[in-house]
């Protein structure tokens, strides 16, 4: 069920603040990957996926197990229908840039974005566009949630495949990483760990 | 970009300027802490004694390298080096220049003005530059403005690293001053001194007398390095260097032609000689002292008639004149074996050798005493260095004050040129030998010493604060390094660059003839040095004398007319 492609649109924003924005896809378990670069709004705001949530529609309705008599997740799904309507995937995005006159720019628009902007999946060329210097690395690390470092590593190294000159990419990178991070070695070896490895 | 584009824009900022660092930290005193760039500059890259530049606000500094550190931000990384985390080094490249970086320490020696940076006006710094100043590795046109062209300059090697550029001694302000060659044996400070020498003839007023011990710095010298033999200032300058001799068959072997004999009377010698002489003749200050009453009671000719004593005299000598037997013996025993010395001479010499040596030295002449091979002997060495200086300084002396008192000119400024100094200079003795007085008299009587050592630390602590300038090759000894660089500003900081010279071809030169400190590789004695210091092209001839014609027509003249 779940891969979406790049450009693809996938959900909505349900509700946004300065630096992050909550998001709801349109199909269960179709989610934009955790680290992945996403877009919405138009000029398009900027944000990277830090945390994806599958979870019942209404939180207040718990799901219940349905399938002990059945052999497969599949047959699960077929023979519970409604599923598809009280199922929601829901994930969180860190707002790292925006557009404006002058193309792509690091750091916080000075609105968030609107409530039901379209969410997009960006593609190589938007993710390229963020390349140059590292200082929306800086607003990244300030997520601090359980993933976040996993999202920010999986995030470089999309976006190092993306490029001849990976490598110095990457150790670019690490080095803007280990500046940010030198008042937190412990956070610092383990985040470099999962670029570099 | 704008401090950038500044240090372009005037003059030196030519494609080899290469960027270092920045300016985190540091003092006046204490020197400037150097952060290595990340990417740039590997700690490697930069050798300790090397320049570097720092572009200030206002102004540019020249400053020394005396320090190379190793600094992380975080202790963990001394515990678990990145290496060990198998990510194929990532971690180890992310982490060096960043949390992991070099620093320099840089002393600031000099500044200029930025706009006057092309003028050379640089001037000791009492200032340091701003925080993140830009810090580059030196050019050849920073060297420049520092040790810029002047008369009387002299072109002594080239700096650190930088073979292309030279460092200039100020030699009219070197022989203000006395002077201090040092290093370890085997190190070159004989060339470097017989190179101070040469452009002490050949670009100064002063003249200088040398107490060549091995006979070096005379007729020619050895290269041992190279297999090879050398000029000395004789061969150099043949018109204004006058070689005396003590031991004339010695010169006559080694094909050199001694303009004259160095003979000393007995009477000559006085009981502060033998003071002088002390450690020398391993004498305890018993005996030593002695010989004062030894003089008194044979007046002039005291030690030539107390050598001719036998040993029975000796005793009946001790209780006529009431002094101790042991020492009266140890005294005569350890003079005996001056009989071997061939330089004494029974008859009186009227001091006619200090006179002749001061005749040359009046008309503007070098003199080299060679010693032969009396210059194996320290006794000798040491009495007859002793001797002739206390004569000459006395004439210097009278000469200076005459002048003051109007009557006739100044003297010329005399560099007198000492090796194993320690042997004069020793805190026991330094206070009561002519050399340690001529070096706590400043320049008062136009004497100044140059001493060459390869113990520094058994000189006179007053002594070698006194040196104006200091030259020093490798030493091997702690106390020898703290020696040279005794009451000198920096000493601390300058420590580390002395202890890494190299084995060969590296001093450190500081104090009055340079502008900063500075590490120098000295330039070849060869050759192109002979011909810089007009000298003509080596003739060598089997067995006779490389002058040529030209040379000893000058010389002739000169001897014939001698120049005033």
């Amino acid at each position: 069920m779940g891969e979406v492609q790049p450009g693809q649109r996938v959900g909505e924003v349900t509700a946004s603040q300065t630096q992050r924005v909550d998001a709801q896809c349109y199909r269960a378990h179709a989610a934009p990957p955790l680290g992945s670069l996403v877009r919405m709004g138009s000029p398009p705001i900027y944000a990277v996926v830090m945390e994806i949530r599958h979870e019942p529609l209404d939180p207040t309705r718990p799901l219940a197990a349905r399938g002990a008599d059945l052999e497969t997740e599949d047959e699960l799904y077929a023979a519970n229908p409604q599923l598809s309507a009280i199922l929601a995937t829901r994930f969180t995005a860190a707002i790292v840039g925006y557009r404006d006159d002058d193309g792509i720019r690091a750091g916080l628009p000075s609105l968030p974005p609107d409530l039901h902007s379209f969410v997009f999946l960006c593609d190589a060329g938007d993710v390229a566009g963020f390349g140059g210097d590292f200082g929306w690395l800086k607003l990244l690390l300030e997520v601090r949630s359980p993933a976040s470092d996993t999202a920010i590593a999986k995030l470089l190294r999309q976006a190092s495949n993306s490029r001849t000159d990976s490598r110095s990419f990457l150790v670019g990178a690490g080095k803007a990483l280990a500046a940010e991070l030198s008042r937190e070695p412990q956070r610092m070896r383990a985040l470099l760990r999962e670029v570099g490895g | 970009m704008m401090l950038a584009d500044g240090f372009s824009s005037n003059g030196s900022g030519s494609p080899g300027v290469r960027r270092l660092g920045q300016v985190v930290g540091g003092s006046l005193s204490r020197g400037l802490d150097v952060r290595l760039d990340a990417s740039d500059a590997s700690a490697e890259d930069v050798a300790v004694g090397s320049f570097v530049t720092i572009q200030g606000r206002r102004q540019r500094y020249f400053a020394v390298v005396t320090d190379i550190e190793l600094r992380a931000v975080d202790d963990g990384v001394r515990h678990f080096p990145p290496s060990e985390i198998g990510d194929g080094g990532f971690t180890a490249e992310v982490i060096s220049g960043t949390v992991a970086y070099g620093q320099l320490s840089a002393m600031p020696s000099m500044a200029v003005p930025i706009e006057a940076v092309q003028q050379g006006a640089a001037e000791q710094a009492k200032t340091i530059p701003e925080h993140f100043s830009p810090v580059y590795a030196a050019s050849q046109a920073d060297i420049d403005a520092v040790f810029r062209a002047r008369d009387g300059d002299f072109a002594l090697g080239s700096p650190q690293g930088m073979e292309s550029s030279l460092v200039r001694l100020d030699l009219k302000t070197l022989a203000n001053r006395s002077v201090g060659v040092f290093g370890a044996s085997g190190t070159g400070k004989t060339f470097l001194a017989r190179m101070l020498l040469a452009g002490l003839v050949k670009q100064t007023p002063a003249v200088s007398l040398v107490f060549d011990m091995e006979s070096e710095y005379g007729w020619q010298g050895q290269d041992n390095d190279r297999g090879r033999q050398v000029k000395g200032l004789k061969q150099l300058f043949p018109s204004r260097v006058v070689t005396f001799t003590l031991d004339e068959a010695s010169s006559r072997r080694r094909g050199a032609t001694p303009d004259g004999v160095v003979r000393i009377g007995y009477d000559e010698v006085e009981p502060e000689d033998i003071e002088v002489l002390r450690e020398s003749l391993n004498l305890s200050e018993v005996a030593a002292a002695t010989s004062w009453n030894v003089a008194r009671h044979f007046k002039d000719q005291w030690l030539r008639e107390f050598i001719a004593l036998n040993a029975a005299d000796v005793n009946d000598l001790a209780s006529e004149i009431g002094v101790n037997l042991s020492a009266l013996q140890t005294l005569h025993r350890r003079l005996l074996s001056w009989e071997r010395f061939g330089f004494l001479a029974n008859e009186s010499q009227g001091n006619a050798s200090a006179g002749g040596i001061i005749e040359q030295l009046e008309r503007g002449n070098h003199v080299v005493l060679e010693f032969g091979q009396y210059g194996r002997n320290t006794a000798a060495y040491v009495l007859v260095s002793n001797l002739l200086t206390r004569r000459i300084h006395e004439t210097w002396v009278r000469r200076k004050e005459l002048a003051d008192g109007g009557h006739g000119d100044e003297p010329r400024s005399l560099v007198i040129f000492i090796e194993e100094a320690h042997k004069f200079l020793t805190p026991e003795i330094a206070s009561q030998t002519i050399f340690g007085a001529i070096a706590r008299e400043l320049r008062k009587y136009n004497v100044t010493l140059m001493i060459v050592d390869q113990r520094p630390s058994g000189i006179d602590s007053e002594v070698m604060s006194q040196l104006g300038t200091r030259l020093s090759c490798a030493l091997n000894d702690d106390r020898d390094m703290n020696a040279v660089l005794m009451g000198a500003r920096d000493a601390g900081q300058l420590r580390n660059v002395l202890s890494r010279l190299d084995s060969k071809q590296q001093a450190l030169v500081f104090g009055h003839a340079v502008p900063m400190p500075v590490v120098v590789r000295p330039r070849d004695y060869d050759e192109a040095f002979y011909a810089e210091m007009g000298a003509g092209p080596s003739v060598v001839v089997a067995g006779g004398l490389p002058e040529n014609e030209a040379e000893r027509m000058q010389r002739e003249i000169d001897e014939l007319f001698p120049p005033e």
